[in-house]
C-alpha cells in the first residue's frame, strides 16, 4: 500500500528575539534563549532523519523579518545540508514576515530543497518507495497579500497524494492576525486535497479532520502568552487514512501558574509554597519561563516584598543556567490580580463621578495623558502602542488606585459636624 | 424629596406618635423631653435602618411595635411609604409605592439614590456642635468637608495626585536621568547604537566573501606554480637514475645478436618432463592390471571345478522342498489314524443298540438300506399310526350315538304326556282365526274414517271460498252498465250485464261439488258395512285361551322335531358298525407287512415296529462310519508310501554327494547346507568374471594412452628440430639464455623510454647539477607565499564565521530587543500611573468647573443674605485655600473671621450645599437647634436664608426655645406637647 511520512512545520521564526520580559536577564540565560529557535529546529531535523521521512514541509516565516540574520541562514544551511545527507527533500514557502522582496544577502540552499515561486504552483515527487506526491503552495512576494490565493490553487491529476501548502488566515478566526491570503475551510476541502499544510498562526490548531488541515504553531514560543508546547507534526499519509503525532521540540517553554495566599499565610510559607510550584514545573532537557499570578490580596508585608521586586529575585536565585542541557525554572514574572478587588462605596461623589470621567476618554485624552514619554519625538520609536485590552485593564486598575488612595487619605467616609 | 407624614407605633418614649401634613419648612416645638431627639432617631431608623442596641436602644418599654412608617413625596416616584418594624429577631422594612410597587430594602435603596446614614448626617444633618466647632475650623476642615461632600479638590486630593505625579517621576522624567526608564532608555539606545554599527558589519559580509574568492584564487594559482616547478624536478632526477639503464641496454642487445635465433618450444624442457613422467605412469599400470587379470582368472577356474551341474542341483532342491510335504504327510497319517479310532467306537455303540454285536463290517455294509426301503418303512409306520387314531374316533362316534339316542327318547315321552286332546286344540285355533280378522278390519274402519275427514275439511275450505264482496261489485258494475247500455239504446250488449248479474249470483251462493259428496257417500257406506262385519263375528278368545292356544302350539312342533331325530340317530349307529369292522381287517394286514420288512434288515423280530425308523436311521449311520472307516484306511496307506518314496530318494543324494548318513533331520540339513554352497559359488564366479572383463577394458585404454604420449614426445623433438633427447635438451638450455637475455631488456625498456628525451646529454652532468639547484630554489619561495596568502585566508574565513554565529550583530540585535521589551513594560506601568492622573484631574476639574461654582456661588448668596451684605464673595484656589471677601474687598482666611462670621459661613456653605445636592440628593435638611447663640438680628436673618431654601428643600427645625418660634408662621409650627397625649394634630 501507498504510503507517505513527512514532518510538517511552520513559523520557524529563527534567530527572533523574545519579547515582553520585564527585566533584564543573566547572560547564560540570555544566550539559551537566543539559541532557543535553533535548537528547537535542530531538534526537528533529528526527528525528521531518525523517523526516515520523506520530506520536511515548512510552510513560512522561517525568518523573522525582511532582513534575514546571516546567522539564521547559515544555520538553515546547515540543517538542509543534513537533510541532504539523508536523501529527505524539503519543500519551503515563505510568509509575510520573510517574504521575498526583503533585503537580504542570500546564502545558497542545497539542491534537495524547493523553495515555493511567488505563482501558486505544483510540484512533484516521488519517494524512495516510489509513491507519487503532488505539492501546492506559493510565496509571499511582498508583505501584505490580501488576495484569496487559494482560488489559484488547482488539482492536477497523476499523483497518489496530494498535499497543499498555505500561509495564510482562516476566516472565522480570532482577529489577533492579520488576515492574509484568507480563506475558509470549505474553500481547502473543494481542492480535494489528502492534506493541508498550513502556517502564519502560532497556536497549534486543527481545522478539519479527514483530509487533516490543521496549523502546526510555532516551533518556539516568543513570549509570555504563548505558553505550552511547541513543536511540530508528523504525518502519515496512506489510503486508510491519516496518522498524526506532535512532537514537541521547543528548547524553553512559557507557562504561567495561578496561585492563592491561605488567610494568615507568613512569607516563609509562601515562599515554601513558590519554591514547590517551580519545582513542579521543571522539565526534563527543556528551559521554563514562568509567570506566576496570585488570585487574592495579601498582606502589606508581603505586597511590599513583591512590589520592591524582592520576592522575584528569591526566586531567580539558584537557578542553574551554565549548562546548555540543564532544565530551569525561571520565574519571569510575579503579578498580583485580585479577582475580588476592593469594595468601595460607590456612592461617594467624587468616586463617582471619576467612574463617569472614566467612562468617557476618548482617544485625545489618552495621548494627552501618555504624550510625555509616548510620543516624546526622543522615545517614540521605541514603544509599542497599548492594545485596546491594555488599555482596558489600566482603567480597571486606575480605578482601584483611586480606590485605595482616597481610602488612605481618610476621605471616604465623611464625619459629622 | 419631603417627608409629609409620620407615624412611629413605638419608638423611645414615643408611642403610636403621628405628626401629618409636614410642610415644606416645619418648625417642630417641644420642651426638653418631649421627644425631639427621638423623632429624629426615628426618621433615620426608617430611613437607614435601626441602630444597634449597644449604639442607643429604643425598643418600646411596653409592649408596643417597634419601628413606624414614614410618608415621602419623592419627585419622579410619586408617593412612597416606608414602614419598617421589629420582630423578636429581625427587621423588615416595606415601601409601598403609588402605582401599587412594593418592596422592600432595595427599593428603598433606590429611592435613596444609594446614600447612606453617614453622607446623610454629614450633609443634611447638623446640630449646634457642628457649629460649635467652627472656631476650630482649619482650612483643611473646611476643604476636607468640601471634598467630602464632593465640591472641590483640596489637600488629601492634592495629596493624592501629587503622590501619582511622584511615582511618576520616579518611573520617568522627560529630561532626566534617574528615573528607571530614563536609565533603561539610555541602555537601549545604546544598545540601538550598536545594532546600527553590528548591521553595517553586517552588510560588509558580501565583501568578506568576496575577499576570501580572491584569496582562494591566489592560493591555487601559487599552487599550480608550486605544481609545475615539482614536475621539472622530477624530471632531472629521473634523468639521473636512466643512464646507467642505457649504457647495460647497449651491451644486452650485443650480446643477442651473438647468439641469433633459436628455434625452440615454450617450456620444451619441462613439457618434455612431463610427458616421459606419464610414460613411466602408464607403464606402471598396465603391468599392474595385467597381475590382477590373471590372478582373477585363476580364482573362477579353481571355483568352476566344485559347481554342481544345474540338473543336479534343481533335483536335489525338489527333494529337499518335500520335506514341508513330509511334515504335512506326517500329520495326515496321524489324524486318520485318530479318526480311525473315534469311528469305531461310535460303531461299537451303535452295534450294541441294535444288537449286532456279531455282525462283521462287511456284514452291515451290505444290508440294503436305498432310498426304496427308507420309503416304505416310512409310509406303513403312518399307516398304522393313521389306523390306531382312527379306532379311537370311531369307538368314540359309538358311545355318542348311544347316549344321544337315549336322551332323545326321554324328550319325546316328556312331551307327549303335555299334550292336549287334538279336538279341543281346534276349537281353540278357529278362536284365534277370529281375533285376527276381527282386528284387520277395525284397522280398515280406522283408515276410512280419517278419509271422511278429509273430505269434510276440504267442503268447509270450498265454503270459505265464497266471496261476497266481489259479487257485489259485480253486481253493482253491472246495473250501471246494464243502464247505461238503456240509455244508449244498445239492447245488444245488455246480455254482458246479464252474464254479471249470473255471475254475481254463483259467487254469491257457491256450492261444492258434488264430487265431494259422492266420496263422502261411497265412504260412509263402507265403514257401515265393516262395522257390520264385526258384529257377526262369534266368541272371540280370551286372554287364557290365547295363550294357551299359543303354547299347545309350540308343544306340537317340539313333538314332531323329537320324533325326526330319533329316526336320524338310529341309522348313524348301524353306519358305525360297519365301519368298524373293515378297520380292523385293514390293521392286520399292515402289521404283516411291516414284520416282513425287519426281517429284511436283520432286525429282531422282538423288535416293537414303531422304533422302526429310528432303528433304520441307526443303521445307515452304522453304514456311514463304515464307509469312513474305509476311506481313512486307504489315505493311510497312501500316505506311508509317499513317505517312504521320499526318504529312500534323499539317503540316494547323501550316498552320492558323499555325505554322512544319519537320520531324516540331519540328511535334510546336509543337504541344505550342501545347496547353499553351491548358490553361493555359482554368484562369485559371476562377481569375479566381470571385475576381470573391467580390468581387461582399462588394460586397453592404458595401453591406448601410452601410444598417444610417445607421439607426442616425438612431435616435440621435431618441433626443435631434433630426433633424440640429447639434442632436444641441448637446445633447450640456449634458448632459456636468450630469454632471460630479453627480459633483462624489456625490464630496461620499461623504465626507460625507447627514445629518452634528454634535457641533457649524457655525457654533461655539470649543467643538469645547476638547474636543479636553481629550481629548488624557486620551490622554496613559492612555498612561503603560500603560507602568507593562507594565512590571510584564514583570517577572512574567521571573519565570516564570526557572522554566520551572529556572535555580534544578531546578539545584539538579541540584547536590543530584550531591552526594549524591558523597556516597555516599564513604560506601560508608568502610563498605568499616567492615566489614572489624568482622569483624576479631569475628574477634580470637573468638580470645580461645575460643582465647585454652584456651591460657592449659592454660599455666597446665602452668606450675602446671612450678614447682609457684609460679606459678599466666596474664593477657592486650586489648592483648595478658602478665601472671604468683604464688602470693602479685604479677603480674609476662615480662622481669621470672627466665630459668629465663621459660623455664617459654615451655615451659608452647608445649606448651599444640600441645595446644590439636590438634585441627585433631594433630601430634607434636619436643624437640631442649632441657632441657638445667635441674636435678634442673625436669627431673622437666619429665618430668611431658611425660608429661601425651603423653596426647593425641606427643611425640619428642632427647638426647644420659645423665641425662636417668633421667626417662623404660625402654620409652619408643630407643638409637642408633654408625654401623656395621643394624638396630635395641627
Amino acid at each position: 500500500m501507498k504510503q507517505i511520512r513527512f514532518i510538517h512545520t511552520a513559523d520557524l521564526h529563527l534567530d527572533s528575539p523574545f519579547i515582553g520580559l520585564e527585566q533584564r536577564l543573566p547572560p547564560e540565560l540570555f544566550a539559551r534563549i537566543r539559541e532557543s529557535t535553533f535548537r528547537s529546529f535542530h531538534r526537528i531535523i533529528d526527528e525528521a532523519i531518525k523517523r526516515e521521512v520523506d520530506f520536511v514541509l515548512i510552510s513560512g516565516d522561517l525568518f523573522d523579518g525582511e532582513d534575514r540574520s546571516i546567522k539564521a541562514q547559515a544555520r538553515l544551511q546547515t540543517e538542509m545540508n543534513r537533510l541532504k545527507q539523508h536523501g529527505i527533500s524539503a519543500y519551503i514557502l515563505h510568509g509575510n514576515h520573510d517574504h521575498l522582496n526583503g533585503q537580504w544577502v542570500s546564502l545558497e540552499l542545497p539542491s534537495n530543497v524547493h523553495v515555493f515561486s511567488s505563482q501558486v504552483e505544483a510540484i512533484r515527487h516521488q519517494t524512495k518507495a516510489g509513491a507519487i506526491v503532488h505539492l501546492y503552495g506559493f510565496s509571499y512576494d511582498k508583505r501584505h497579500v490580501w488576495e484569496r490565493k487559494i482560488n489559484e490553487y488547482q488539482k492536477q491529476d497523476g499523483a497518489d497524494f496530494h498535499i497543499g501548502l498555505l500561509h495564510g488566515y482562516e476566516e472565522s478566526g480570532k482577529s489577533g492576525h492579520q488576515p492574509y491570503a484568507p480563506f475558509s475551510v470549505n474553500d481547502l476541502l473543494e481542492k480535494q486535497f489528502d492534506y493541508w499544510a498550513l502556517g502564519h498562526i502560532h497556536q497549534t490548531k486543527i481545522l478539519h479532520k479527514d483530509p487533516y488541515i490543521l496549523y502546526p504553531g510555532n516551533i518556539q514560543g516568543r513570549h509570555r502568552k504563548e505558553i505550552g508546547a511547541k513543536g511540530c507534526y508528523l504525518v502519515e499519509l496512506d489510503q486508510t487514512g491519516t496518522r498524526l503525532e506532535f512532537i514537541e521540540t521547543a528548547d524553553i517553554q512559557w507557562k504561567k501558574e495561578v496561585m492563592k495566599l491561605s488567610e494568615e499565610e507568613s512569607f516563609h510559607s509562601f515562599f515554601m509554597r513558590l519554591k514547590q510550584m517551580m519545582e513542579d514545573n521543571r522539565q526534563t532537557n527543556q528551559g521554563v519561563m514562568l509567570e506566576i499570578q496570585l488570585e487574592n490580596e495579601p498582606n502589606r508585608e508581603i505586597r511590599d516584598k513583591i512590589t520592591s521586586g524582592e520576592l522575584l529575585e528569591a526566586l531567580q536565585d539558584g537557578e542553574d543556567l551554565e549548562d546548555l542541557n540543564e532544565s530551569f525554572v525561571w520565574v519571569h514574572r510575579f503579578i498580583i490580580d485580585p479577582q475580588h478587588p476592593l469594595k468601595f462605596k460607590e456612592n461617594h461623589p467624587f468616586y463617582r463621578e471619576f467612574e463617569k470621567q472614566t467612562a468617557s476618554l476618548t482617544k485625545e485624552d489618552w495621548e494627552e495623558a501618555l504624550s510625555s514619554l509616548y510620543f516624546h519625538y526622543k522615545t517614540t520609536r521605541f514603544l509599542t502602542d497599548l492594545t485596546e485590552d491594555e488599555k482596558e485593564e489600566m482603567l480597571e486598575e486606575a480605578k482601584r488606585l483611586i480606590q485605595e488612595g482616597l481610602a488612605e487619605e481618610g476621605a471616604i467616609s465623611g464625619e459629622n459636624f | 424629596m419631603r417627608i409629609s407624614d409620620l407615624h412611629i407605633y413605638g419608638f423611645g418614649k414615643l408611642e403610636n406618635f403621628h405628626l401629618k401634613d409636614l410642610k415644606s419648612l416645619q418648625l417642630i416645638y417641644g420642651e426638653n423631653e418631649a421627644g425631639k431627639s427621638t423623632i429624629m432617631a426615628f426618621i433615620h431608623a426608617v430611613l437607614f435602618g435601626f441602630p444597634t442596641r449597644q449604639a442607643k436602644n429604643y425598643e418600646p418599654k411596653t409592649h408596643s411595635k417597634y419601628g413606624g412608617k414614614l410618608t415621602l413625596e419623592t419627585v419622579n416616584m410619586g408617593k412612597a411609604v416606608i414602614e419598617r418594624v421589629k420582630g423578636t429577631s429581625s427587621s423588615s422594612v416595606t415601601v409601598r409605592l403609588d402605582d401599587g410597587t412594593i418592596g422592600g430594602e432595595d427599593l428603598l435603596r433606590r429611592l435613596l439614590n444609594g446614600m447612606d446614614e453617614n453622607f446623610y448626617r454629614s450633609i443634611f444633618s447638623f446640630d449646634v456642635h457642628g457649629l460649635q466647632k467652627l472656631h476650630q475650623l482649619k482650612e483643611e476642615d473646611i476643604g476636607r468637608f468640601l471634598f467630602s461632600a464632593g465640591t472641590v479638590g483640596t489637600d488629601s486630593l492634592y495629596r493624592l495626585e501629587k503622590k501619582l505625579q511622584k511615582e511618576m517621576e520616579k518611573l520617568y522624567k522627560p529630561n532626566g536621568r534617574n528615573p528607571v526608564i530614563n536609565q533603561e532608555l539610555q541602555t537601549l539606545k545604546e544598545l540601538e547604537a550598536d545594532v546600527k554599527k553590528g548591521k553595517k558589519k553586517n552588510d560588509q559580509y558580501l565583501h568578506v566573501l568576496v575577499e576570501i574568492e580572491n584569496q582562494k584564487q591566489h592560493l591555487s594559482k601559487l599552487s599550480v606554480e608550486e605544481g609545475k616547478c615539482q614536475a621539472y624536478l622530477e624530471r632531472l632526477a629521473r634523468e639521473e637514475t636512466i643512464r646507467p639503464l642505457l649504457m647495460e641496454k647497449q651491451r644486452l642487445e650485443e650480446e643477442m645478436k651473438a647468439i641469433g635465433e633459436v628455434a625452440f618450444p615454450v617450456d620444451g624442457i619441462s613439457r618434455l618432463e612431463k610427458h616421459l613422467d606419464r610414460l613411466h605412469h602408464l607403464e606402471g599400470m598396465i603391468s599392474a592390471l595385467q597381475e590382477k587379470i590373471d590372478w582373477k582368472e585363476k580364482q573362477i577356474r579353481r571355483w568352476q571345478n566344485d559347481l554342481l551341474s544345474l540338473e543336479e542341483e534343481a533335483a536335489i532342491e525338489a527333494s529337499v522342498n518335500q520335506s514341508a510335504e513330509y511334515k504335512k504327510w506326517q500329520e495326515d497319517w496321524q489324524n486318520d489314524q485318530m479318526k480311525i479310532s473315534e469311528l469305531n467306537s461310535q460303531l461299537e455303540e451303535l452295534k450294541t443298540y441294535l444288537h449286532f454285536e456279531h455282525f462283521t463290517d462287511e456284514e452291515i455294509y451290505q444290508i440294503d438300506t436305498s432310498m426304496d426301503v427308507k420309503r416304505r418303512i416310512k409310509e406303513e409306520i403312518q399307516k398304522l399310526i393313521r389306523l390306531i387314531s382312527q379306532k379311537e374316533h370311531i369307538e368314540k362316534a359309538l358311545q355318542t350315538n348311544r347316549s344321544e339316542l337315549q336322551t332323545a327318547e326321554k324328550e319325546c315321552e316328556k312331551i307327549e304326556e303335555l299334550l292336549l286332546p287334538e279336538q279341543e286344540f281346534r276349537t281353540l285355533q278357529k278362536k284365534a282365526e277370529n281375533q285376527t280378522e276381527k282386528e284387520s278390519l277395525a284397522k280398515e274402519i280406522r283408515w276410512l274414517e280419517l278419509q271422511l275427514q278429509k273430505i269434510e275439511t276440504e267442503k268447509q275450505a270450498k265454503k270459505r271460498n265464497k266471496q261476497p264482496l266481489a259479487a257485489g261489485f259485480v253486481l253493482v258494475f253491472s246495473i250501471v252498465l246494464a243502464l247505461w247500455l238503456v240509455i244508449q239504446h244498445e239492447w245488444l250488449l245488455l246480455s254482458v250485464p246479464f252474464f254479471g248479474f249470473v255471475a254475481a249470483f254463483l259467487l254469491w251462493t257457491k256450492k261444492t261439488p258434488d264430487l265431494l259428496e259422492e266420496q263422502e257417500k261411497e265412504l260412509k257406506k263402507e265403514i257401515n258395512q265393516r262395522k257390520k262385519e264385526i258384529q257377526e263375528m262369534g266368541y272371540l278368545l280370551t286372554k287364557e285361551e290365547a295363550s294357551m292356544y299359543r303354547k299347545q302350539t309350540e308343544l306340537r312342533d317340539r313333538w314332531k322335531q323329537s320324533i325326526m331325530r330319533l329316526e336320524q340317530l338310529e341309522q348313524q349307529k348301524s353306519k358305525l358298525i360297519s365301519e368298524k369292522k373293515e378297520w380292523e381287517r385293514e390293521f392286520s394286514e399292515n402289521l404283516l407287512r411291516v414284520q416282513r420288512i425287519q426281517h429284511k434288515l436283520c432286525f429282531p423280530k422282538t423288535m416293537e415296529w414303531n422304533i422302526l425308523d429310528e432303528a433304520f436311521e441307526k443303521l445307515l449311520s452304522m453304514k456311514d462310519i463304515i464307509r469312513q472307516k474305509k476311506i481313512c484306511q486307504e489315505r493311510m496307506k497312501e500316505m506311508e508310501e509317499s513317505i517312504q518314496r521320499w526318504k529312500d530318494q534323499l539317503h540316494r543324494w547323501t550316498k552320492t554327494l558323499g555325505l554322512p548318513d544319519h537320520d531324516i533331520e540331519y540328511v535334510l540339513f546336509q543337504l541344505k547346507e550342501q545347496l547353499k554352497r553351491n548358490k553361493e559359488k555359482a554368484l562369485q564366479i559371476k562377481e569375479t568374471s566381470k571385475q576381470a572383463e573391467q580390468y581387461k577394458e582399462e588394460l586397453q585404454a592404458v595401453i591406448k594412452e601410452k601410444a598417444e604420449f610417445e607421439r607426442e614426445i616425438q612431435k616435440l623433438f621435431a618441433s626443435a628440430n631434433t630426433e633424440t633427447e640429447e639434442d632436444f635438451r641441448k637446445k633447450g638450455t640456449q634458448w632459456k639464455k636468450l630469454e632471460q637475455l630479453k627480459e633483462r631488456l624489456a625490464l630496461i625498456h620499461r623504465q626507460v623510454p625507447d627514445s629518452p628525451d634528454l634535457l641533457f646529454p649524457l655525457d654533461q652532468p655539470a649543467k643538469w647539477k645547476k638547474a636543479k639547484l636553481e629550481v629548488e630554489e624557486k620551490l622554496k619561495e613559492l612555498g612561503q607565499e603560500k603560507k602568507r596568502v593562507q594565512a590571510d585566508l584564514a583570517k577572512w574565513e574567521y571573519e565570516k564565521k564570526v557572522l554566520e554565529e551572529g556572535g555580534t550583530y544578531a546578539e545584539r540585535l538579541h540584547l536590543f530587543h530584550l531591552q526594549r521589551s524591558v523597556v516597555n513594560e516599564k513604560a506601560k506601568k508608568w502610563a498605568q500611573l499616567a492615566i489614572a492622573k489624568h482622569i483624576f484631574a479631569k475628574t477634580v476639574k470637573h468638580f470645580k468647573d461645575q460643582k465647585l461654582p454652584l456651591a460657592l456661588q449659592k454660599a455666597e448668596e446665602l452668606l450675602s443674605m446671612l450678614t447682609n451684605g457684609r460679606y459678599i464673595h466666596l474664593y477657592t484656589n486650586e489648592e483648595g485655600k478658602f478665601y472671604v471677601k468683604r464688602k470693602d474687598g479685604m479677603f480674609f482666611e476662615p480662622q481669621e473671621l470672627s466665630q459668629a462670621t465663621g459660623e455664617q459661613v459654615y451655615v451659608s456653605l452647608r445649606l448651599a450645599l444640600a441645595s446644590v445636592l439636590q438634585e441627585e440628593y433631594p433630601f430634607p435638611l434636619i436643624i437640631d437647634d442649632a441657632f441657638v447663640h445667635f441674636d435678634h438680628k442673625r436669627m431673622s436673618a437666619v429665618a430668611e436664608v431658611l425660608k429661601e431654601v425651603s423653596r426647593h428643600t425641606q427643611i425640619l427645625i428642632f427647638t426647644c426655645h420659645q423665641h425662636v418660634k417668633m421667626y417662623f408662621p404660625e402654620t409652619s409650627i408643630i407643638h409637642l406637647e408633654e408625654p401623656d397625649w395621643a394624638n396630635v394634630t395641627k
